[in-house]
C-alpha cells in the first residue's frame, strides 16, 4: 500500500491535467475571445463569409483598407457585393501566400494585395504564419523553396501542433484575461490594467467578426504622426526592412499570382503609401530596390499595380499613425483612391486591364 | 538555459531518460558529466573551458595533497588550488572593478590616467564551482575527505548541472559518498521532486517573475513614487529574491532527487529570524555555512578574543558581500551586516547571564518584535543592493524607516502586490512558525494531486510570459 501511494499521487495528477484540459477545450470559444488568433479568425471569418473581393496584405493594409467602402464595385458586367479585409498584422508575403491558398477555397473575384517593401525582406521571418496558417504541404514546399531556413521553420511549425496538444497552455493568455475581467467585474478596481486588456481584446474579437472583417486597432486611428513629430517625439524605431534582401518571400508574390491565374481571379497590386521619413530618408535604398523589382514584374507578368504614391492619393504625415501605418483619415483617403481607382479602370478596361491577367 | 524555460522541459525529460537507461556505473556517471557540460554550455559555449580546467586543477591538487609527502608539499598543492580558483573569480568577475576604482583613485590624487575596460564575461556560475572546488581541496587538505580517484566523478560533482549555477553550494563530503553507487530512484523520490519542482517553479514563476514587474519600475525611478509606494516596494522586493532565490534552490534539490541525489537546504523560513545572525543561519545556509567553516574559521573565528572577532566578523561578511558582487553596494551591504553581527553579538554577550532577560526572550511578543526588528534590519541591506543609485537608495531607505521624503505623491501599488505578498508572509506563518517544513508531502494522494493540479493551472495561465533570468545568476 505504502509503495502504491506514491506513484498514485503522479497517476491522480496526470489524469486531473487531463480533465483539465478536457474542460479547457469545451470553454474554448470564451478564452478565444478574450484572446484571439487573429490570423486563424481571419481566415475562418473570411471563409464563412465568402465575399467576392478580398483584400490582403500585412499591417499596412488590416489597419490601413477599409473594405465597406470597396464593396458594390462594379466588376465585369457584375456588380461586387461583398469586400473583406483578410490583412495580417506582422505578415510577409509568405503568410500571406498561405492566408490565400486556405482561406480562399472558394476564390474571390477580385483580390487586392496591399504591398509594400518589408512585406518581401527575406531578412523577416515571422513566426505567427508558420504556428497559425501552414499545413504539412507547406512546410514542405517552404523547406525545398527556402533550405536556409529549415531549422527554423520546422522548430516553429513543430511548436505550433505541439501547442494544440496542451489546451491549457495555448489558451493560457485567454484565462488570464477572462479571470481578471471576472475579479473587476466582481471587485471593481482590483486588476485594472488586465481589465482594461481584457476589454480590448474582446473589442479586438468582436470587429473580427464583422462580414468586412475590418477591425483596425484603436491606436492607429487616432494616432498623427504629423502632430507626433512636431512635440518632438522620439525618432520611432523600424526595423522591418533592415538586412533588405528579396528572394523566397518574393517567391511568393509569383506564387499567389499562379493561383489566382488558374483560379481566375483578378489581381491588382497596391503598392501602399509609406511616410517620406521611411522612404526618403531612412530606406531609400531598399524602397529602389522594391519598387524596381515591381516594376519588373508588372512588366514581365502584365499584373496590374496601383501606385498609391503620397503625391498621387493626397496622404501627407498627417494621415499617418506612424511611419508605415494609416490612421482613420488616411485610412479613409486611401481606401476611396483605390476604389476610384478601380471604377475607372472598369470603366476604361483596355487602358488598365483589370481581367484575370496574371499569367507569366 | 533556464530552469523556468521551454528548452529546460525538453532537456531534463531526455537526460533523466537516457541516464536511467544506461546500465553501469560510469556510463551513467559519463552521460551526466556531458550533459551537465553540455547545460553549462547553452548560456556561452566558449567558456566551458573554465570549468574543465578549474576541475582538472583541483582533481590533481586533491590527489597530490593526498599523496604528498611533507606538510610542505601538502600547502603547496593546495595553494595551487586556491590560487587559480580565487584568481579565475578574481579576473573574471573583479578586474574591472578593480581597474575602474584604481583609475579613480588615480585621478583623485591628480595622475592623469586614460579610460580603460576589460572586456570582460562573467562565466555562468563561476562564484558557485569555484566554491565547491575550493572546499573540496581545503577537506582533503584538513584530512576530512579522501581525494577522488575518478575524474569523472569528481567533475560531475563540481558540474552536476540542477546546482550548478546558483547552488546550493554542495560540499564534497555530503555529495561524493552518494556517488559510490548510482542512487536508486524510488516512487517516493519522483514525487518529493515533484513536490520541490512545483514548489521552486511557483515561487519563481508565479511570485518573483510577478512582483518584479512592479519591483523593477520603482527602483528604476523612485523619485517618481511616493512612500507608501517604496514600502510596498521593498516589501516586495524581499519576498521577489526570497521565491527567487529559494525557488532556484528548490528547483534544483528536486531535480536533484529525480537522479537520486540529495542536495543540502538552503533556506529555512529566513524573515521568521528573531536576530540578524539567525537569519545568517536561515538564508542561502550553504553559503554562510561555507564562509563559516573556510574563512571566519581560517582568519581565527572567536578564538582569539573579542576584539579579533569582531574584526573576524566584518571581515568575513564585507567578503561575503564582495562575493554576491563587484560593486560597492555589495562591499556597503557586506559590511553592513558584519556590523550587525558584532552588534548583536557584543549585544548578546552584555546581557549574558541576566536572568531577566532570557525570561523576556521567552515571550512572544519579544519574538514577534525581534523578528519585526530582524526584517526591518534585513530590508535596510536589501534596499543597498537593489537601489541604482545614492540618490535612489537614500529615498528609498527614507521611506523604509518613516522619515519624511517630500517630492512626488504617486502611489501605484497593484492589487496583486499585497496578494503576493502576503502569499510569502503566510507560507512563513504556516510552516515556518510551526517548524513543519514539508507537512503537505504526507498529506493523502489525491488532495495532493489536486493541489498540484491546481498550482501548474496557476503556473500556466498566470505566470508572466517570458522567464526572467534568475537573479543569483548574477552573482
Amino acid at each position: 500500500m505504502g509503495c502504491w501511494s506514491r506513484p498514485r499521487v503522479v497517476v491522480y495528477l496526470v489524469l486531473g491535467l487531463v480533465a483539465i484540459d478536457w474542460v479547457v477545450w469545451r470553454h474554448r470559444a470564451v478564452w478565444k475571445s478574450f484572446d484571439p488568433d487573429d490570423y486563424q479568425e481571419r481566415l475562418d471569418n473570411c471563409r464563412r463569409h465568402r465575399p467576392d473581393t478580398v483584400v490582403v496584405g500585412g499591417s499596412p493594409v488590416s489597419e490601413g483598407i477599409d473594405p465597406v467602402v470597396l464593396a458594390g464595385l462594379p466588376w465585369h458586367g457584375t456588380v461586387l457585393q461583398q469586400a473583406y479585409n483578410l490583412g495580417l498584422p506582422g505578415a510577409t508575403t509568405s503568410d500571406i501566400w498561405h492566408a490565400v491558398r486556405h482561406a480562399l477555397r472558394r476564390p474571390p473575384k477580385l483580390l487586392i494585395y496591399g504591398i509594400t517593401a518589408s512585406d518581401v525582406n527575406d531578412d523577416r521571418l515571422e513566426p505567427h504564419g508558420v504556428s497559425s496558417l501552414m499545413d504539412i504541404q507547406d512546410l514542405r514546399e517552404w523547406v525545398v523553396r527556402w533550405p536556409g531556413s529549415c531549422e527554423w521553420v520546422m522548430r516553429q511549425y513543430v511548436e505550433g501542433r505541439l501547442l494544440g496538444c496542451w489546451q491549457l497552455y495555448r489558451y493560457r493568455n485567454g484565462i488570464r484575461l477572462w479571470a481578471a475581467a471576472e475579479a473587476e467585474r466582481r471587485w471593481p478596481g482590483s486588476f485594472p490594467a488586465e481589465a482594461e486588456e481584457a476589454r480590448r481584446q474582446r473589442a479586438y474579437h468582436a470587429a473580427m467578426q464583422a462580414e468586412h472583417g475590418f477591425a483596425p486597432q484603436p491606436h492607429f486611428q487616432r494616432g498623427n504622426f504629423a502632430a507626433y513629430k512636431a512635440s518632438g517625439g522620439a525618432p520611432v524605431p523600424f526595423g522591418f526592412l533592415r538586412k533588405f534582401r528579396l528572394g523566397n518571400h518574393w517567391k511568393c508574390l509569383h506564387l499567389i499570382l499562379e493561383w489566382a491565374a488558374s483560379h481566375g481571379v483578378s489581381v491588382v497590386l497596391v503598392d501602399m503609401p509609406v511616410t517620406a521619413e521611411l522612404e526618403e530618408v531612412r530606406f531609400r535604398r531598399e524602397f529602389a530596390a522594391y519598387r524596381a523589382a515591381l516594376a519588373e514584374l508588372e512588366a514581365g507578368r502584365s499584373v496590374t499595380v496601383l501606385r498609391a504614391t503620397r503625391e498621387a492619393t493626397g496622404i501627407g504625415d498627417a494621415d499617418f499613425a506612424d511611419l508605415i501605418h494609416l490612421n482613420a483619415r488616411g485610412t479613409a483617403r486611401l481606401s476611396a483612391w483605390i476604389r476610384q481607382q478601380l471604377v475607372r479602370a472598369e470603366s476604361e478596361p483596355r487602358s488598365h486591364g483589370l481581367q484575370a491577367r496574371a499569367t507569366p | 538555459m533556464n530552469f523556468a524555460s521551454k528548452a529546460f522541459f525538453l532537456f531534463l525529460p531526455v537526460v533523466l531518460l537516457i541516464y536511467h537507461l544506461l546500465p553501469t556505473r560510469t556510463s551513467k556517471y559519463r552521460f551526466l558529466l556531458v550533459a551537465s557540460w553540455v547545460f553549462y554550455m547553452s548560456w556561452n559555449p566558449w567558456f566551458i573551458w573554465v570549468i574543465v580546467v578549474t576541475s582538472i586543477i583541483d582533481y590533481a591538487c586533491g590527489v597530490r595533497i593526498e599523496s604528498a609527502a611533507t606538510p610542505r608539499r601538502r600547502r603547496l598543492w593546495l595553494w595551487i588550488s586556491v590560487v587559480s580558483n580565487l584568481g579565475l573569480l578574481a579576473y573574471f568577475k573583479y578586474a574591472n572593478f578593480f581597474i575602474a576604482n584604481s583609475i579613480a583613485l588615480a585621478r583623485q590624487l591628480g595622475w592623469p590616467v586614460p579610460d580603460c575596460a576589460l572586456h570582460v564575461i562573467l562565466p555562468l556560475g563561476i562564484s558557485f564551482h569555484t566554491f565547491q572546488g575550493l572546499s573540496y581541496t581545503l577537506d582533503v587538505y584538513r584530512g576530512k575527505i579522501s581525494a577522488v580517484r575518478s575524474f569523472t566523478d569528481f567533475a560531475l560533482f563540481v558540474a552536476f548541472f540542477p546546482q550548478l549555477v546558483a547552488g546550493p553550494i554542495v560540499r564534497a563530503s555530503e555529495f561524493l559518498p552518494q556517488m559510490t553507487v548510482p542512487p536508486p530512484v524510488t516512487p517516493q523520490h519522483v514525487v518529493e521532486g515533484l513536490h520541490w519542482f512545483l514548489i521552486g517553479l511557483f515561487k519563481k514563476v508565479f511570485i518573483a517573475d510577478r512582483l518584479a514587474q512592479f519591483v523593477d519600475p520603482v527602483f528604476a525611478q523612485p523619485e517618481l513614487y511616493d512612500a507608501v509606494t517604496h514600502r510596498w516596494a521593498i516589501l516586495a522586493y524581499a519576498a521577489q529574491i526570497y521565491c527567487d532565490f529559494s525557488g532556484y534552490s528548490d528547483l534544483a534539490i528536486g531535480t536533484a532527487k529525480w537522479f537520486g541525489f540529495e542536495l543540502p537546504q538552503n533556506f529555512n523560513f529566513p524573515y521568521l529570524s528573531a536576530s540578524i545572525t539567525e537569519f545568517w543561519k536561515r538564508w542561502h545556509m550553504t553559503l554562510s555555512t561555507w564562509m563559516r567553516d573556510y574563512l571566519y574559521i581560517s582568519l581565527g573565528g572567536s578564538r582569539r578574543g573579542n576584539l579579533r572577532t569582531y574584526v573576524n566578523l566584518l571581515a568575513t561578511m564585507t567578503l561575503c558581500g564582495l562575493w554576491h558582487g563587484a560593486s560597492w553596494n555589495y562591499v556597503l551591504w557586506g559590511l553592513y551586516n558584519g556590523v550587525l553581527l558584532a552588534a548583536h553579538r557584543a549585544g548578546d554577550h552584555l546581557l549574558q547571564g541576566l536572568a531577566a532577560v532570557g525570561r523576556v526572550r521567552q515571550s512572544p511578543a519579544y519574538r514577534l518584535v525581534a523578528i519585526l526588528t530582524t526584517f526591518l534590519m534585513v530590508a535596510v541591506g536589501l534596499v543597498m543592493v537593489r537601489s541604482q543609485s545614492p540618490a535612489g537608495c537614500w529615498l528609498m531607505e527614507r521611506s523604509l524607516l518613516g522619515w519624511p521624503t517630500g517630492g512626488a505623491s504617486l502611489r501605484w501599488v497593484p492589487t496583486w502586490v499585497p496578494l503576493l505578498v502576503g502569499l510569502v508572509v503566510a507560507g512563513h506563518l504556516f510552516s515556518g512558525l510551526r517548524e513543519v517544513r514539508c507537512g503537505f508531502a504526507h498529506w493523502p494522494a489525491l488532495p495532493r494531486a489536486v493541489v498540484y493540479a491546481a498550482t501548474i493551472c496557476l503556473l500556466v495561465a498566470f505566470g508572466p510570459g517570458s522567464t526572467k533570468a534568475f537573479i543569483y545568476f548574477q552573482f
